[in-house]
């Protein structure tokens, strides 16, 4: 994913199509290119294959609790979720 | 995280492929506004000047202190899958780089990727940084806890370095009462000067009390700083 980046960084800022609101916002890549989660799917716990020391975010809403791998964010970035009858945007 | 209802609206969120201050703009699928992940602020488009509500998350902790604390917890599961072994942002931890692109402001009171704890109480913002010797304690997982006060909030920042987890709080119940603890804690349990137990993952104390949480990010210091200028900074 990260050469892919670099890639398209080199080809979009020459062609530099940026909108610039405080001149701060930089386009690096075609919106999509890097997939949101919109119907995440879950195990339990006690299902789960997970490393013992992995990095993960979590969040308790409502007496329920979810837990997402940071690893597995890097791809996705935004997953749209249900917690406890809210919906929250876990990111990343 | 946030949570994605504006008014009647939950909106739904892709990545857009922009940077703001080399941190993810998020556009909803609904009006096609630009926010930014960092601030939850609506940046660009129909929903300009909107903002987020901030949800309070465990920005960080390692799977086997969360498996233990919510054991009918839930994990996100893709292709069959909970977890991968390869951090792809890995080389940029290493590195001096601080994004794509170099921050518009920098604040030298720390080095750029110096870890933090960014906390936002209120309007306030401040950062504690997570470097482990403020933490540690000559005793195996017992962690210093830091007791501050931002404006007139009375805070508690926990920080377990070996679980990277945090926990960041208001030490004021809603009775008025302001705790103080006295000493370091056992694991991610602190008891305060009266002698009640706390869990500083969960919040939850004796009699089903539960502290009110801060929201916080476990960040480098240059992307808080980038943002949040108006910092205070935990010395």
């Amino acid at each position: 994913m990260r050469s892919f980046v670099f890639v398209l960084l080199l080809t979009l800022t020459a062609n530099a199509q940026s909108r610039n609101i405080q001149n701060e916002i930089h386009t690096v890549l075609p919106q999509d290119a890097i997939p949101a989660i919109f119907d995440p799917e879950f195990v339990s716990v006690s299902q789960a294959d997970v490393h013992k020391d992995a990095p993960m975010i979590a969040v308790s809403i409502n007496g329920e609790h979810h837990a997402y791998s940071m690893y597995m964010l890097n791809r996705h970035e935004i997953v749209n979720d249900i917690v406890g009858g809210d919906p929250i945007a876990t990111t990343w | 995280m946030y949570r994605r209802t504006v008014g009647e609206l939950a909106l739904t969120f892709g990545v857009s492929g922009k940077l703001w201050k080399n941190a993810l703009i998020m556009y909803d699928r609904e009006t096609g506004t630009l926010w930014s992940h960092l601030t939850g602020e609506a940046v660009w488009g129909p929903l300009e000047g909107e903002m987020l509500e901030p949800v309070t998350s465990v920005p960080k902790i390692k799977w086997n202190a969360w498996k233990d604390l919510h054991p009918t917890g839930q994990v996100l599961s893709i292709a069959g899958t909970e977890y991968i072994k390869f951090d792809n942002y890995n080389d940029y931890h290493r590195s001096r780089r601080t994004g794509l692109f170099e921050p518009g402001h920098r604040d030298n009171r720390l080095r750029d990727k110096t870890l933090v704890l960014g906390v936002l109480s209120g309007e306030d913002r401040k950062a504690y940084p997570l470097d482990k010797k403020t933490y540690k304690t000559k005793q195996k997982n017992a962690w210093n806890l830091i007791q501050d006060v931002i404006s007139e909030t009375p805070v508690i920042a926990y920080h377990n370095p070996d679980q990277y987890a945090t926990g960041v709080w208001n030490r004021r119940l809603s009775n008025g009462t302001t705790l103080t603890f006295p000493s370091p804690t056992e694991g991610h349990y602190a008891t305060d000067a009266e002698g009640h137990t706390w869990n500083l993952l969960t919040g939850m104390g004796p009699e089903g009390k539960k502290l009110t949480p801060l929201p916080h990010m476990n960040i480098y210091w240059f992307a808080w700083a980038d943002f949040y200028p108006e910092t205070g900074l935990w010395e």
